[in-house]
């Protein structure tokens, strides 16, 4: 099945959380799904917890992912809340 | 980056607004405590305001502001639990607090450092009550929960955010970052109640935390890590000591973080003695003058938005019904035509009143700076005075209201220090030993009334007149009605006081006071009996933009007259004209003879009715006078918008702006105190009334 990339926006942030969250959801419903993180520039606890939110949803559906590019500020942030290893940015990045 | 740093300008301002408020709390508390009350959630109120003020500061970096706001949340933390008196002396250092605070920020505003001397003073009044082991110690040692600068301690932190937390403006992510500059942290977040993607809602948050923090801070330097979510979160903070004193070897974490080198805590909040630090120069004049932290704005309650909002939609909507019947009008439909013009003007005239409406503020802006006052002024005169203050709630633009404050403070200033006697004068007059001042404010037509009145010692017209007389004021022979006499007190340089104090008598102001409310297009008049008290009460209009004028016609000439000052219009017996002093003329309306105004005259007119017969006389009162003033016709009456003649082309006596009507022509507002008070003069002056005129210049 193709592989589905979901960019992620620049600003993942409370302002944009409900965008990111509609596209999320208008993402296919199967298949696995390269995460492009490279653009990500701000990031805040809302953002982080859609994508954890997204993350868990594809782990329960037994779908796989993989991480596109890095952004410092995304694993900075992510460190900080504690959920980096529930995102499991090292194993899937390419 | 220039984004973030409008953002934080943007920031800076409402905490400076929020700061202003909390001012406010915390003095109005404290005069309430003051007065005797003992409401537990008073003190929690002033407690809090103080609390806020210190977490912005933090926010910000005003670390002076930190300090001093420590020591006096110290204070109240221990007048809120009884182990230290609630007294007059320790509210009248807490107000001192409060007006050192506002120095501070102003200085914080203006990026200006505040005297260092200035706050060492005040922090040693605090800390000659807090004692010497506060005062040596500064915040840490305090409280008996504090821990002691220095000793490693390890903090385990619940932390668990409201779902709401995040729209108010607050981020978990930025929480933790800030623990982390005060040492090691190791996080555990709680996934539990967060629910699938489908269901999350995108600004609401479902985390919590299990934190540990190993740190030398002080518990209050943790706690307030969360002091601007505490009301958000459910938090609860343990603290244990660790016994050994070597650094904690660095706490694994998940993942590499390029974490800021922990900051040295204690350094950076405990307050430094005023003495050792360096001395900033002296905040200029203009950084503690009258700049105030909302200058360049105005707090808009959200129901005024809504009706403009609404009105906006309603205006929306008869255009879009207009547009339609241009789209196929024909003859047939100019009934609609007329009913949807008439809508228009009806939602045109509601958005303009709606739309100033949002620049009416309550009186009580100005009315809370008394209860202070008050309590200073008495306290310092040795007079027992009770305020009553009401109609705080009534609203004036915010020009006027910025504008009355000065002149209130001085009347106040005034009665306090002339009209009411000390107690013992009282007593003997059979009098309460407390003396009354009351400042009340109404709506009356289209002005606002605000009354300033005591029950104090009263006028003397006898000596007003005197004085009058020796002033060359009033000819010896003349006997002036008392509302003239009275009037005297407005003169320049006139003053009957027999002292001259520190607080005012020294006949400088009630003539500034005079001038700035007329400045403004409002009157002052004062009524007094001796013995018994008296009353100042000034009339001021609602706002300075607009007025509802009526147009009348002079020669080609239109003027408008604002439509509060006129009484009535008629045609004129010419009978009951009477010449005065050989050329000023009065008209008899019934048991009153007032001065006529020939506006043709006056402005040069040509082409106008020159016979009194012939044109229509109308009268206006204005400044508590009358005067007719001859025009040749009436037209129609309508709202203008005022434009400043002054700044646009040049000040013209007797005109108070101009407006641009629908037909593209200007006309002149006559300014009728002016005018009343130009004819009044000219008609009742005895000598060298004829040579006076208005003059274009």
């Amino acid at each position: 099945m193709d592989t589905t990339t979901l960019v992620c926006p620049r600003e993942m942030d409370i302002a944009h959380a409900q965008a990111f969250k509609d596209q999320l959801l208008g993402l296919p419903k199967a298949g696995p799904v390269a995460v492009d993180v490279s653009d990500v520039c701000r990031v805040d606890g809302a953002g982080l917890q859609l994508l954890l939110a997204f993350v868990r949803m594809l782990a329960s559906e037994g779908r796989s992912w993989s991480w596109v590019g890095r952004a410092a500020s995304l694993e900075e942030a992510a460190n900080r809340l504690a959920i980096a290893d529930h995102l499991h940015f090292r194993a899937g990045e390419e | 980056m220039t984004d973030n740093r409008e953002m934080i300008e943007q920031l800076r301002a409402v905490f400076f607004e929020e700061a202003e408020d909390g001012l406010a709390i915390m003095e109005t508390g404290l005069l309430r405590l003051d007065e005797g009350v003992r409401d537990p959630e008073l003190i929690n109120s002033i407690f809090r305001a103080a609390h806020s003020i210190k977490g912005g500061s933090g926010t910000f970096g005003f670390s002076d502001l930190i300090d001093f706001t420590h020591c006096i949340e110290t204070l109240l933390d221990r007048m809120r639990s009884s182990t230290h008196p609630i007294d007059s002396e320790t509210i009248s250092v807490l107000l001192h607090s409060v007006d050192h605070l506002r120095v501070l920020l102003v200085g914080a505003m203006n990026d200006e450092p505040t005297e260092e001397g200035l706050t060492a003073e005040v922090q040693a009044e605090l800390e000659a009550l807090l004692g010497p082991t506060t005062a040596s110690a500064g915040k840490a040692a305090e409280a008996p929960s504090s821990s002691t600068p220095g000793q490693l301690c390890r903090f385990k932190i619940r932390f668990e955010p409201g779902r709401d937390l995040m729209r108010t403006g607050n981020d978990p992510v930025l929480i933790l970052r800030e623990l982390g500059t005060l040492g090691p942290v190791r996080v555990v977040a709680g996934l539990d109640a967060l629910p699938r993607l489908d269901g999350l809602e995108a600004e609401s948050f479902y985390l919590s935390f299990q934190i540990e923090l190993e740190t030398e801070a002080p518990l209050e330097v943790v706690e307030d890590v969360f002091g601007w979510v505490e009301d958000e979160a459910r938090i609860e903070i343990e603290r244990e000591p660790i016994e050994s004193a070597a650094a904690p070897a660095p706490t694994s974490h998940p993942a590499p973080i390029s974490a800021p080198a922990p900051t040295p805590v204690a350094a950076a909040s405990t307050p430094a003695s005023a003495q050792d630090r360096p001395a900033g120069p002296k905040p200029s004049a203009a950084s503690t003058g009258p700049k105030s932290p909302d200058a360049g704005s105005i707090r808009v309650g959200i129901e005024k938005i809504d009706a403009l909002i609404n009105l906006v939609g309603e205006l929306v909507i008869t255009q879009s019904m207009l547009g339609q019947i241009e789209k196929t009008f024909d003859m047939t439909k100019l009934e609609r035509l007329r009913d949807g013009l008439s809508e228009l003007e009806r939602n045109t005239r509601q958005l303009q009143e709606s739309v100033m409406r949002i620049r009416m503020l309550p009186i009580r802006f100005v009315f809370s700076r008394f209860p202070r006052m008050v309590r200073d002024l008495s306290q310092r005169l040795d007079k027992q005075v009770k305020l009553t203050l009401s109609g705080e709630g009534t609203e004036l633009d915010k020009t006027v209201m910025e504008k009355i404050g000065d002149p209130l403070v001085h009347l106040v200033r005034n009665a306090l220090d002339h009209g009411l006697e000390s107690p013992d004068v009282r007593r003997e007059a059979g009098k309460s030993p407390e003396g009354h001042l009351e400042i009340n404010a109404y709506h009356q037509g289209g002005s606002i009334v605000i009354e300033v009145r005591d029950d104090g010692r009263g006028l003397n017209e006898q000596k007003i007149y005197q004085r009058g007389v020796e002033r060359g004021l009033i000819d010896a022979q003349d006997k002036p009605p008392t509302e003239r006499i009275l009037d005297l007190i407005f003169h320049a340089g006139f003053s009957t006081a027999d002292q001259v104090s520190d607080v005012s008598g020294r006949g400088v102001g009630l003539d500034v006071v005079r001038r700035n409310i007329r400045e403004l297009g409002g009157h002052i008049e004062v009524t007094s009996s001796l013995g018994i008290g008296t009353t100042f009460t000034i009339r001021l209009p609602l706002t300075l933009a607009i007025l509802d004028g009526q147009l009348v016609r002079v020669g080609k000439q239109t003027f408008i007259v604002p439509l509060v000052s006129i009484v009535e219009t008629l045609e004129m017996d010419t009978k009951l004209v009477s010449a005065v002093a050989g050329r000023a003329e009065v008209y008899r309306l019934r048991d009153e003879y007032i001065p006529i105004v020939r506006l043709y005259d006056l402005f040069g007119i040509k082409d106008a009715q020159t016979q009194l017969a012939d044109g229509l006389l109308m009268v206006m009162e204005g400044a508590g006078q009358r005067a007719g003033i001859l025009v040749d016709d009436l037209l129609d009456q309508q709202q203008v918008v005022i434009k400043s003649l002054e700044s646009n082309f040049r000040q013209v006596q007797g005109i108070s702006g101009a407006t641009i009507l629908g037909d593209g022509t200007v006309a002149l507002i006559l300014d009728t105190a002016g005018l009343i008070n130009f004819a009044s003069r000219r008609a009742f002056k005895s000598k060298g009334a004829s040579e006076e005129h208005l003059a274009w210049s």
